[in-house]
């Protein structure tokens, strides 16, 4: 009895010591199942071979599955202690208490609050405190297919540079058969799945769907002659397929159906590779000025995890100077850090150079807003569909969409 | 007599147990979450913040007064009435042409019933790239032949003629095998006897095929009829009740309220109106096929 005691005793401490020299696990949740995949793999792996007593372990899977699988995991303490997700939900968890507020961890960090972009930090702002630091941060810019420029008359050197000159080059770049069939688009606009994409011509125009002081912007006069805008260009200028998905429209662009995409820096491989002969270009100035759309994704610590200063330690290393200069010039999103503009490993991805020009004027879409879903799906899908199809004025369709939109505001 | 009591009741006790594993699997995981979910509809439990209240009929009340939940109990029965017919109409046809027998019947056969075996999800996905009308193959072969496309995925008055049609091309062979079998319990005596008496082969469909098929096809009927008022999968892929909402079934629009708006005690409620309905249109057919079957001599 007493050797087994004995016995007993020494397998303990010989576990404890196994588990005090084990590094600490902390899971990790994304979505990036695309090509930018491997680069996402290499960070984590370089993190864990530093050996800082944290080892990263992740999965990654679609962006559905990912957001249906989180909450429920949440909720049975089985959820990541690292999430990779979009920054237009951090306002959503939140809200939610889900979300370890991150403003404290970064005393005594080699991360500096201020050398992070602001555009991201505002996105994963909710009420005051910081609740993501960024992950990707990305831009849109206008993909063109140099090829149907040159045969439809247009300069591939000197893309359009303002809503003009582009509604000029949509009329020359629309093709039609004998039977009347668009044969090719103008550009392929998604208004549903998407990134930005109405939302863009919105803010070129000066309006805005809700305003910085949380009232619906949709009766405003820019906003209004935004759609009229598109409304015209959909239903006589037969510019887009109307009811488009991202998807939908990236395919478009990427089988020579459509002339011309706005779209962010993960796009650019899937284009190549399907052999478009690809222009990139910043986005045309509207009446209001030049805008593009910043965002992406951002990376929160779950309010439930047990492993918080371990996690923080990989946030910590995602945002170093030498993480993101990897990750910068593999997958030309922008830095996340804004001293890192001279750096010569940068400069090797030209394509870098149209985002970084973007992020002055890129805007958030949606910031801070807990219904961002609920807007998007049940009032600016709708109209945008209803009015795109020319089956109502989009001066009457923006009207009721304003009272929807107003009132969902102010519930609760 | 006591010998022979003690014998059926061990009997009875042997089989309660080998059922008894699967009655366990039926309880923990068919009817414990049909009685929760009940339960859940009578509260507001939000999934994100995880509170709940109880608000009796509330949920029930707010479903009738929402303008899209009944939007889409019309859409899902617009579905059924369209389907549910079409299904029978062309499975009766399938079996009936592959009855004959004849060579080549297996290999159609086969060919029917394949689609029914493949995932509706990805099977949906393969029609969606088909359908595209700007990048799928279909409407790319129609322009080829000249004919005019129409956008039959994001084409609000087309939408649900699609959903239906995959719909059908995916079930039509698995109850056409069904019918087939149906078909072979007719005796081949009757169908000759009335030839002898003078009977067309569509009076003899009516007289004699169409009331010995009462079983199977009533059996057809009512299974895809409960089956398509919870169509889902289709939609979810196809349309995600698009163009407009006008494919939107009440299966997809409490998922989007559960799952995406987290408000899973709605959910629940609107999934139990759901319910109540299949059952009230399950138990009148079921009515009147008992019915039909008797005054035809079949013994139920």
């Amino acid at each position: 009895m007493k050797r087994l005691l004995i016995v007993m005793l020494l397998a303990c401490t010989v576990l404890t010591g196994l588990a005090w020299a084990k590094p600490v696990t902390v899971t990790f949740w994304n979505g990036y199942t695309g090509p930018d995949r491997p680069a996402v793999e290499k960070l984590v792996n370089d993190f864990n071979a530093k050996n800082l007593g944290v080892a990263v372990k992740m999965e990654i899977m679609p962006w559905d599955s990912l957001y249906q699988k989180l909450l429920p995991a949440m909720i049975a303490g089985t959820g990541p202690d690292i999430i990779g997700y979009s920054v237009g939900r951090v306002a959503e968890y939140a809200q939610a208490k889900r979300l370890e507020p991150l403003d404290g961890y970064f005393s005594g960090s080699s991360l500096k609050r201020d050398v992070l972009a602001p555009g991201l930090v505002q996105g994963g702002t909710y009420k005051g405190k910081l609740y993501g630091v960024p992950m990707a941060f990305a831009c849109e810019v206008m993909y063109y297919n140099k090829a149907h420029f040159a045969e439809a008359g247009l300069d591939p050197k000197d893309p359009p540079k303002t809503y003009d000159e582009l509604k000029a080059a949509w009329a020359k770049l629309l093709k039609v058969d004998a039977a009347g069939n668009v044969v090719r688009y103008p550009q392929a606009i998604g208004v549903k799945s998407t990134v930005a994409n109405v939302p863009l011509f919105i803010w070129g125009f000066g309006g805005d769907i809700v305003t910085p002081a949380d009232k619906s912007g949709l009766a405003d006069p820019k906003t209004l002659a935004a759609l009229s805008f598109l409304q015209e260009a959909f239903v006589k200028g037969k510019v887009s397929p109307a009811g488009l998905t991202g998807q939908e429209a990236d395919n478009l662009f990427a089988a020579g159906k459509a002339s011309i995409e706005f779209n962010g820096p993960w796009a650019i491989n899937g284009f190549r590779g399907a052999g478009i002969d690809l222009g990139i270009a910043e986005l045309p100035a509207g009446p209001a000025g030049r805008v593009s759309w910043s965002g992406d994704t951002v990376l929160s610590i779950n309010s439930g995890s047990k492993a918080k200063k371990a996690a923080w330690k990989f946030l910590e290393y995602w945002n170093s100077t030498e993480a993101q200069e990897y990750w910068s010039s593999t997958v030309a999103f922008p830095p996340s850090r804004l001293d890192l503009g001279s750096s010569a490993t940068l400069s090797k991805n030209k394509d870098l150079a149209y985002f970084l020009k973007s992020v002055p004027y890129a805007k958030s879409y949606l910031p801070g807003q807990t219904k961002a879903t609920r807007i998007e799906e049940e009032i600016l899908v709708p109209m945008y569909e209803n009015v795109f199809r020319g089956l109502e004025d989009s001066a009457s369709a923006a009207k009721k969409a304003d009272a929807q939109l107003s009132s969902l505001l102010s519930e609760k | 007599m006591a010998r022979s009591y003690s014998l059926e009741r061990s009997k009875a006790l042997a089989g309660a147990a080998m059922a008894a594993p699967s009655v366990l699997l039926l309880v923990v995981f068919v009817v414990c979450p049909i009685f929760s979910s009940l339960a859940m509809s009578f509260s507001d439990w939000n999934l994100l913040t995880n509170e709940s209240a109880a608000v009796g009929l509330g949920n029930y009340a707010k479903a009738f007064g929402d303008g899209r939940f009944v939007n889409s109990l019309v859409n899902t029965v617009v579905f059924t009435a369209v389907y549910v017919p079409l299904l029978a109409v062309c499975a009766l046809l399938l079996a009936l042409a592959l009855d004959r027998g004849g060579r080549g019947s297996g290999f159609f056969q086969t060919v029917f019933f394949l689609p029914s075996v493949t995932s509706i999800a990805i099977l949906s996905i393969v029609w969606r790239f088909l359908l595209d009308m700007d990048v799928g193959l279909v409407m790319s072969w129609a322009k080829g032949l000249g004919l005019r496309t129409v956008d039959l995925l994001r084409d609000p008055n087309r939408a649900m003629g699609t959903v239906v049609g995959i719909s059908l091309w995916r079930w039509a062979g698995f109850n056409m095998v069904i019918l087939l079998g149906g078909l072979k319990t007719v005796p081949r005596e009757l169908h000759e006897a009335s030839e002898i008496d003078g009977a067309g082969p569509v009076r003899r469909f009516f007289s004699v095929t169409l009331p010995l098929l009462l079983p199977s096809l009533s059996f057809v009927v009512v299974t895809n009829l409960i089956s398509s008022f919870q169509v889902f999968d289709q939609v979810y892929v196809l349309t995600k009740g698009g163009p407009m909402f006008r494919t939107e079934t009440i299966v997809y629009y409490a998922y989007y309220r559960g799952f995406n708006l987290f408000e899973m005690g709605y959910a629940s409620a609107m999934t139990f109106i759901l319910f109540l309905l299949i059952m009230a249109c399950t138990l009148f057919q079921l009515r009147g096929y008992a019915r039909a079957e008797r005054e035809r001599g079949f013994s139920s």
